[in-house]
């Protein structure tokens, strides 16, 4: 009854949320705040079970990558999109999704899940499999240390019922799995070609305890053999076939392999490598990695970054000094210290510096000796600036926050209708 | 040439997250724009600390990171303080800094610090996180990123008082003669370039600023209003 009223208000909301041009996590909220247990009696009723994914980074396009491959194989499938990834965020989705006798028209659930709301989440939809991307130095403003997501994550593999998967490059992810019983614990594996490319290491965190030095000798679902620009070589049973990745980066091409181990696992012998080379040939670019935009004429390159890793991972595609660099980041990175962390390659000179953060990256960049073209507070002028002084495309560096603005100054408001109750 | 300043960095690889080796590099830089060489030498676990040094800087790490490197730190007590005794100044960020105090209490575990500051700190008691200023000890401007799990007993002596936001902590850190202790990331002294001087005079004498310190200074200085803006101050 009171899942039938959340239902009705929760759309409800939904409908007037839209009509003013935005979509939100409110609705899903609302549906919450009525419904308590909205997401067990939606979510938690699909035949199939639940696949948690969570992580540091790569949690969207993981998921988008499971979910890809799923339907591709014929499986109907209910997801959050990117970014929802908030219990208001499920629900709203949720809203969105079911029919009008309240279930979902899908087979199992592949849920984006950030990872500090990972426990309460899963306290109302307990995973049957559980997918981990990472752990990384990341929000630390948010989490402290990554000691204390370790403890989140673990408190949600402890309720998965049948499987987690994790990178064994990781040995802090492998130590999630001591002690689950019944649970199949398996993981990815990288090749030492893959390892050897990336000699700074992939960003995992360390936790300098025995966690750190879990270990297994049973061997991967999934190896990813190599990773060449926007190709991954990835092998599953011994046969190996070559996927398109929808960016270039050796990240993308283990989430690739995280997403081709996790339907391996699901689906077991109806899993096919044809399928599943066609799914990864049919995925979109994913937002604000590598996506260029347009402004009065000008080609803008969004760099999304939000911690340490995912910036040394923009870097390593960063080969040359840009045309033009934009760098823009705002109260959405509250602490940049770690900035100081980085190596800034061929990186000479910047262009522009926007949002809040503009001096403390000006005060960083004094100590690295790389020139300042000048601040610019405001986005709109900034990007006014870039579109109005030349016509050679600009390299941008940008928080979600500021990917956002810039998207939105540019026409592009799709995902903002998407997003909602985002903790990226 | 003058005579290098050596600076010895302490177990970089477990005390030397978000951006806490930078204050090294701070130093290491405002340094060689005065034309003074900088030798810089990082120990390791399982290495003896150098004989002598000028300056010794501990950064921050994780629990897991401060436990083990609690074991190494109480190898070298007598050696940390041989160095104080003959003229190094140490230099201590987060837990590093904490690690440079009397005891260390993570979970269940009670580590044993250097012991050259009466500080007793207790990790994951609290968590407080935000952006702060206040001034220190000469009335000086001091901002920075205060994200801290570690609640300290209350010291004499602190680095600095802070202003803003209010409630959140009176004080941060721990100011002796050589000693400069705090839980501020931003890093520190690249957001407070006096200390990163007032720490480089003890060794050196400091000519006139270069063109170079005065813009650091000028971007710092702006960082540090536009964090007081933000906060009301």
């Amino acid at each position: 009854m009171r899942y039938r009223l959340a239902l009705a208000v929760g759309r409800l909301v939904r409908r007037l949320a839209r009509a003013r041009g935005g979509g939100s996590a409110f609705p899903g909220l609302i549906a919450l705040r009525i419904d308590p247990n909205f997401l067990e009696h939606s979510i938690g009723q699909l035949p199939g079970g639940v696949v948690c994914v969570t992580g540091s980074n790569g949690k969207s396009t993981t998921t988008s990558m499971i979910v890809a491959i799923l339907r591709g194989h014929g499986r109907r499938v209910f997801t959050n999109p990117a970014g929802s990834n908030l219990p208001q965020g499920l629900a709203s989705a949720v809203l969105a999704d079911a029919g009008s006798d309240g279930s979902l028209p899908a087979d199992l659930a592949v849920l984006e899940v950030d990872e500090a709301y990972g426990p309460q989440i899963s306290e109302h939809i307990p995973p049957t499999h559980l997918v981990v991307t990472n752990l990384q130095l990341d929000q630390l403003n948010r989490f402290g240390e990554p000691e204390r997501v370790w403890q989140m994550m673990r408190t949600v593999a402890t309720r998965t019922s049948e499987s987690l998967l994790v990178n064994r490059q990781e040995p802090a992810l492998l130590a999630l799995g001591a002690d689950l019983p019944g649970v199949a614990v398996h993981s990815i594996d990288l090749s030492h070609q893959v390892l050897d490319a990336s000699p700074e290491g992939l960003g995992a965190a360390t936790l300098f305890d025995e966690r750190g030095e879990a270990t297994t000798n049973d061997p991967p679902v999934a190896l990813l053999e190599a990773s060449d620009g926007r190709r991954a070589h990835i092998s599953v049973d011994g046969q190996a076939a070559d996927i398109s990745l929808p960016d270039e980066g050796v990240h993308w091409a283990i989430d690739a392999a995280l997403a081709v181990g996790s339907v391996r696992i699901l689906l077991g012998d109806d899993w096919s490598w044809e399928v599943t080379r066609q799914a990864f040939a049919a995925l979109p670019v994913v937002y604000g990695r590598g996506e260029t935009v347009s402004a009065g004429g000008v080609d803008i390159t969004l760099l999304m970054q939000k911690n340490l890793p995912s910036m040394r991972a923009n870097l390593s595609v960063v080969m040359s000094q840009p045309e033009r660099l934009w760098i823009a980041v705002d109260e959405g990175t509250p602490d940049p210290s770690w900035i100081f962390d980085l190596d800034l390659g061929p990186i000479e000179r910047v262009d522009v510096l926007t949002g809040s953060k503009a001096h403390h990256w000006a005060t960083f960049l004094a100590y690295r000796g790389v020139q300042v073209g000048r601040i610019i507070d405001d986005t709109a002028d900034a990007l006014q600036f870039f579109s109005s002084s030349g016509t050679s495309p600009v390299t941008a560096i940008v928080n979600y926050e500021q990917m956002m603005s810039i998207r939105r100054l540019v026409g592009k408001r799709d995902l903002e209708a998407a997003v909602g109750g985002e903790a990226v | 040439m003058s005579t290098p300043l050596r600076l010895v960095r302490i177990l970089p690889d477990l005390l030397g997250i978000n951006g806490s080796l930078g204050n090294a590099e701070v130093l290491q830089v405002r340094a060689r724009w005065w034309s003074v060489p900088v030798e810089v030498t990082d120990v390791w676990e399982g290495q003896q600390l150098p004989p002598s040094a000028d300056i010794v800087l501990l950064g921050h790490g994780t629990s897991s990171a401060a436990a083990r490197a609690a074991a190494s730190i109480e190898t070298w007590r007598d050696e940390l303080h041989s160095l104080y005794t003959r003229g190094a100044s140490v230099v201590g960020v987060g837990l590093g800094g904490d690690l440079l105090g009397q005891s260390l209490r993570v979970g269940q575990q009670q580590l044993s610090g250097a012991g050259l500051t009466p500080t007793r700190a207790t990790l994951q008691a609290t968590k407080v996180s935000s952006e702060v200023v206040g001034i220190d000890s000469d009335g000086r401007d001091i901002a920075g990123y205060l994200n801290d799990l570690t609640e300290r007993e209350a010291v004499s002596t602190p680095l600095c008082t802070l202003q803003r936001p209010r409630n959140l902590r009176d004080t941060d850190g721990y100011r002796a003669e050589r000693i400069w202790v705090s839980s501020l990331s931003g890093p520190l002294l690249a957001l407070n370039p006096h200390l990163a001087d007032d720490i480089l005079s003890t060794h050196r004498t400091l000519p006139a600023p270069t063109e170079q310190h005065g813009a650091a200074d000028t971007a710092a200085a702006m960082a540090r209003a536009a964090i007081a803006a933000r906060l009301g101050a």
